[in-house]
């Protein structure tokens, strides 16, 4: 019984303008938003080697061991960025290394994209979020309240099926339907997508990831139809389920997500990154004019225990700016005692504005979470390594950069008689170019470990959808 | 006749659950984005003069030679209307003495639920939610008539039927402007209270004004666009659909794939490519300079017979030394003018080089992208809040009003001589180092009337978009046939 059911709902909604419309629409900007993503990442892909390239070619190899010699780390666009964007335009392009421990992160103010900064840019996460969304919920508003304004749902009723089965049918029916035209359009993108020479989706992780954006995408779809079905029980007639659908579409995907972050970001106020870099930058200068003062003082002291005839000759070497040898050991011990001070006190800052960051970002996360697109998007980003801890992932990047750079070199440089120089036993000569940034992603085991929540609550909203409409379908007096 | 029209089409609208609804929605969106916007952009300037305050306490008085001034880009105030570019829009500048600045932008993360999502401004909820609604209001406005039958007794009236289908237009508008207008206000006296934004100020009060004027013609034209939907179908649910889909490529698809299929279609090198070409010219030039000094510097010692030793000496110790700077400092004078004209002219060409390219990408993608009203309306509003896409450029020529100020005032001030290995700093007549005083960038925003100007297309466009949909919705109406 249930799978005739099926076949007629089948046959209504494919004969239904509403799934010529959404095939066109799929078949349309699906495979195109699809190719314009592979495009603009083929670019920017291309301008990440080239700027890398003649970095390493210019300055790759530092040419004085002295302290001022940085070392710059790019961040490679993610493969899979081509299917959400997300926050990549927003994410620094390279770290810059230094020698006081504090590295820099630098995004180069691109303007080449103003027009697409302006009015936005689709990619497969956006066609998801918008289109295909409200595509489920238009294929579904009138599932039931149409047969209810055309009268037919009493006569349906009346047969000898549980309302179950007929709520059931319904629903995946319709599910189907628009699910064959979405992966027709989505296998149009894949092949748009293998025929660019830079993408390779034979790869077992950027198939894993793929896959798990695919079934994600899928269980969106089964929400969307099953809040559609809902709001569809609800309405008494196909203009008020229109109503319905407009306001729920609107609260979900342009209300919900948009507002409730910036509703975060006013009552959990923080200091923006620029403040805290530029109280960064003061600390540091602050902590080396200490230290250069602590030095004269030091040295100072230690001059005036000098007899008269060395006195003399040490002030001179003083003078030009240098330490003389004798000194060296107590200056070293200074110079230590800063460099190791330096990190430490920068990373209290940082500490204090991480904690105030969380905060604000787990009021954003708890509020955007009651739209399952925001769960959605948070899922797919992620997979795609564009995502709201991509920002953290790349600090860890840079820091391990850091770290690296300053075991080769930095951690060798001292202050020695004749200003900044080499520990001893190093050789400059060993450090021929700065290694690369081995810029690592999560992979999707790890996503999926840190983003199951999100899966799992759109598959508490789908059930939840389902199930209202199911008690309101079974509460439905025929009389 | 027509007065009874209209009402009767306002009270069909305003009665009906739809509008409730969209109220609801509006005085819901509109005055909670103008207030999050507003409270966002007070702590984007608290942040501005925060950051400007501690760099001029600092170096203000304290002001090297060489120093690379910083001058700080103020948000604008309008962008609470409006954010368009101002997110990729570089904070600050540097100015340098070779003559070029560079624009520097602070990674912004902070946030990334919010660049993750999007945010809600005044011009987002007119082009999304507004125009969904205006399509919700007269999708079914001739349809459900023709399906209902009515229309047939409508039409049998003797009535012109333009007069019928203005009535209904009129009506439908009227009743969408009744919650649009309660909103806007409602979001106004939210953002009267900042006291960081003043809506009495001419500037900000008439460009609001324009806004304002801009919105109801915008809404004028998707009201136009819903009913030609509804005069070309002849069922309410395919009205529905269709018009859905026609929202879906002119809100959703045109606006967003111009750009990129403007890219796709023209490629070109990336503003990093360029800045990475200009890095590299000026280096070279730099190392060329360096040769061609130090020969310069070795041929005056050589020809005045100076010892070598004298050339890392300052002053040199011996007097055909001091022989040899002197002739130096007068040769050297060409060749580093030859130098610094080079440099300007091949930067100055990949710098047009780049700005052809990128003009000829942006007109493909303007013509693309103006097949929707929705880029017209959102292209005005952006250019009137100064966030439009024309900002970069303006950022460039106030970058370089700065550049030019600090050049007079600090760098022009000191001449800088380089030896070999040495630098000598030369200091014009009258110079006094305590009355250096490090300059502030007056960032210059267009006027309203410059803006319009830019923006005379689109206002165009809007308004023959408006037309076209009245008129097709006309010749649909007018064929309808009774029997």
């Amino acid at each position: 019984m249930l799978i005739t059911l099926i076949r007629k709902e089948i046959t209504e909604t494919v004969l239904d303008l509403r799934f010529v419309v959404a095939s066109l629409l799929f078949m349309v900007l699906i495979p195109l938003s699809m190719y314009v993503s592979r495009v603009d990442y083929e670019q920017r892909l291309a301008g990440y080697q080239q700027e890398s390239r003649i970095w390493r070619e210019r300055h790759g190899t530092p040419e004085w061991g002295g302290k001022d010699v940085e070392g710059h780390g790019f961040r490679p666009p993610s493969v899979l960025s081509i299917f959400a964007l997300g926050l990549d335009p927003y994410l620094p392009d390279r770290v810059v290394t230094k020698f006081s421990g504090v590295f820099q992160t630098m995004k180069e103010s691109n303007t080449d994209g103003t027009l697409g900064a302006l009015l936005g840019q689709m990619d497969f996460h956006f066609c998801m979020i918008y289109v295909v969304s409200l595509m489920a919920l238009i294929f579904t508003f009138n599932t039931v309240s149409g047969e209810r304004e055309r009268g037919t749902l009493r006569l349906l009723i009346a047969q000898a099926v549980p309302r179950g089965q007929l709520l059931l049918s319904k629903w995946v029916s319709k599910t189907m339907v628009l699910l064959v035209s979405y992966l027709c359009a989505v296998c149009m993108a894949l092949l748009v997508l293998e025929a660019s020479p830079q993408v390779t989706l034979v790869d077992s992780q950027v198939a894993a990831s793929i896959g798990m954006m695919l079934a994600i995408s899928l269980l969106l779809i089964l929400c969307m139809t099953s809040l559609g079905v809902c709001l569809s029980t609800f309405a008494r007639g196909s203009l008020q389920s229109i109503t319905l659908l407009f306001s729920a579409w609107v609260i979900l995907v342009l209300g919900i997500p948009k507002i409730t972050p910036m509703m975060a970001e006013i009552i959990h106020p923080c200091e923006t990154r620029r403040v805290i870099s530029s109280r960064k930058a003061m600390l540091t200068k602050d902590l080396m004019t200490e230290f250069h003062n602590r030095r004269e003082r030091l040295t100072d002291s230690l001059l005036s225990k000098e007899d008269n005839e060395d006195r003399a000759s040490i002030e001179m070497v003083l003078r030009s700016g240098n330490v003389p040898t004798r000194y060296a050991p107590q200056v070293d011990a200074l110079w230590r005692e800063y460099r190791n001070r330096t990190p430490l006190e920068l990373e209290k800052i940082e500490e204090q504005y991480r904690n105030q960051l969380q905060a604000k970002h787990t009021l954003a996360m708890i509020l955007s979470r009651m739209s399952p697109l925001c769960c959605y998007s948070y899922s797919i980003t992620s997979l795609a390594g564009t995502g709201v801890d991509e920002p953290k992932n790349f600090m860890n990047n840079a820091k391990r950069y850091q770290h690296q750079i300053s075991q080769l070199l930095y951690d060798n440089i001292i202050i020695g008689s004749n200003g900044y120089g080499w520990e001893k036993g190093f050789d400059a000569r060993q450090v021929p170019t700065f290694p690369d940034m081995a810029y690592a992603r999560a992979n999707a085991q790890q996503v999926m470990g840190t983003r199951v929540f999100d899966v799992l609550l759109l598959v508490v909203y789908t059930l939840l959808f389902y199930s209202l409409a199911f008690i309101r379908f079974v509460k439905y007096d025929v009389r | 006749m027509w007065h009874t029209l209209i009402i009767r089409e306002i009270k069909d609208t305003l009665l009906n659950t739809s509008a409730m609804v969209l109220v609801f929605l509006c005085v819901l969106i509109i005055p909670l984005g103008l207030y999050v916007n507003c409270q966002e952009f007070e702590g984007r300037w608290e942040d501005f003069l925060r950051e400007h305050q501690d760099y001029r306490s600092r170096y203000a008085d304290r002001i090297a030679h060489n120093v690379g001034a910083r001058g700080f880009r103020p948000p604008s105030p309008l962008s609470i209307f409006c954010s368009g570019v101002d997110f990729i829009l570089p904070d600050q500048v540097v100015t340098s003495r070779s003559g070029l600045f560079r624009s520097t932008k602070e990674p912004v993360t902070d946030s990334p639920h919010t660049l993750l999502l999007g945010r809600v401004d005044y011009t987002y909820s007119m082009t999304f939610v507004v125009s969904l609604a205006a399509l919700t209001f007269t999708f079914g406005c001739i349809s459900t008539e023709k399906e209902r039958g009515t229309l047939s007794l409508l039409n049998a009236y003797p009535l012109p039927r333009a007069v019928l289908l203005s009535c209904k237009v009129i009506g439908r508008y009227a009743a969408l402007l009744v919650p649009l207008v309660v909103a806007i206000v409602v979001g106004l006296v939210v953002v009267d209270q900042s006291s960081f934004v003043s809506l009495g100020d001419p500037a900000v009060g008439l460009a609001i004004l324009v806004i304002f004027i801009v919105t109801l013609l915008f809404v004028f034209c998707m009201v136009c666009l819903g009913v030609c939907v509804s005069a070309c179908t002849h069922q309410s649910i395919n009205s529905m659909v269709i018009a859905f889909m026609v929202w879906t490529v002119m809100i959703l698809g045109i606006p967003r794939l111009s750009p990129m299929m403007a890219k796709a279609l023209y490629p070109i090198d990336s503003s990093t490519t360029l800045r990475m070409k200009k890095k590299l010219a000026v280096e070279d030039h730099e190392k060329a300079y360096v040769k061609a000094r130090e020969t310069l510097m070795e041929a005056c010692f050589s020809e005045c017979g100076a010892p070598e030793e004298d050339m890392r000496r300052s002053p040199p110790g011996t007097e055909e030394g001091k022989k040899a700077v002197l002739l130096y400092d007068q040769r050297v004078v060409p060749i580093l003018e030859t130098h610094q004209k080079r440099m300007a002219a091949q930067i100055s060409q990949l710098e047009q080089d780049y700005s052809n390219n990128k003009n000829v990408q942006n007109r493909i993608a303007l013509a693309l992208a103006r097949l929707s009203p929705a880029t017209s309306f959102t292209c005005i509003l952006a250019t009137v809040c100064g966030t439009g896409i024309d900002a970069p450029d303006n950022f460039n020529r106030n970058a370089q009003r700065f550049q030019d100020q600090v050049t007079h005032e600090i760098y022009d001030q000191v001449i800088l001589r380089q030896y070999k290995g040495l630098t000598r700093f030369l200091y014009a007549e009258g110079f006094n180092s305590d009355n250096m005083k490090l300059p502030d960038m007056t960032y210059a925003y267009p006027t309203l009337t410059e803006s319009l100007q830019k923006s005379w297309l689109d206002i165009l466009l809007l308004a023959l978009y408006t037309l076209l949909y009245f008129g097709i919705a006309l010749v649909r109406f007018n064929q309808y046939d009774v029997r």
